[in-house]
């Protein structure tokens, strides 16, 4: 892992096309800005944690059984 | 199961197709019904290729079948239909939300809504769109639309079964 230190208002570049830019540290809590390509991933750890747990959950039993929901009313029916 | 004479004929006619397992058996997937991820999914990141399969009894809801693990597959439907919005997505991709079935006490369809997957049907890719909690619009209750409209070309990449 690389390591660097950086103070308030300070750059890091990662290849051609990241910056992360310090915005504010205080104890405890740093506050970043990061730039980057529209398509390029960036989360929080602890939310990309959630969403492979939420990803999991989701893996659909062998047998399902949809009768209930489909025959649920459609919105713009006219009854 | 799915027999044979349920797959819409037109699907059988063309040689190339892949005769590939799913939760409903081998079915013939087209190579423009085959979807690539383009990001990995979290939590299945060694899954790469994809295919949708709709049954025409089961509208709106869509399979999501991995056709590299054939035990792993979801039941997805459009984000409309949950009433969902995640303001502003790549153009021409159609954003569907992955189903949390409930269990047997409690009746309540959810959406996986911090996380839907947009379809690219003009590259023939996935991802999904992760969002903070904040970001995402709707109450998140399921409710069908009569009709949501899809991009060009999106019917054509998935397997329709009757």
């Amino acid at each position: 892992m690389l390591i660097l230190t950086r103070r308030s208002g300070e750059v890091i570049r990662i290849g051609d096309n990241i910056r992360v830019v310090i915005l504010q540290s205080a104890p405890g809590k740093v506050r970043l800005g990061i730039e980057g390509p529209i398509d390029l991933r960036i989360l929080r750890e602890e939310l990309y944690a959630q969403i492979s747990q939420d990803n999991q959950a989701a893996v659909a039993p062998q047998s399902v059984s949809l009768a209930h929901w489909i025959s649920a009313p459609v919105d713009g029916d006219t009854k | 199961m799915i027999s044979m004479q349920q797959i819409d004929s037109s699907m059988i006619a063309a040689q190339s197709a892949a005769l590939l397992p799913t939760r409903f058996g081998h079915l013939p997937f087209q190579p423009g019904q085959i979807w690539t991820a383009a990001t990995p999914l979290p939590g299945f990141e060694s899954l790469q290729r994809f295919g949708l399969i709709s049954l025409q009894a089961e509208r709106p809801f869509v399979w999501l079948q991995s056709l590299d693990d054939v035990a792993i597959s979801f039941l997805l439907v459009q984000a409309a239909h949950f009433g969902l919005r995640f303001g502003h997505l790549p153009a021409g991709t159609l954003p569907m939300v992955m189903v949390l079935l409930p269990g047997q006490a409690d009746r309540t369809l959810r959406a996986h809504r911090q996380a839907p997957l947009l379809f690219d049907a003009q590259a023939g890719t996935l991802s999904q769109h992760i969002v903070e909690a904040d970001d995402v619009e709707g109450e998140g209750v399921f409710a069908p639309q009569a009709q949501v409209p899809q991009p060009e070309g999106f019917a054509a990449r998935i397997l329709a079964l009757r």
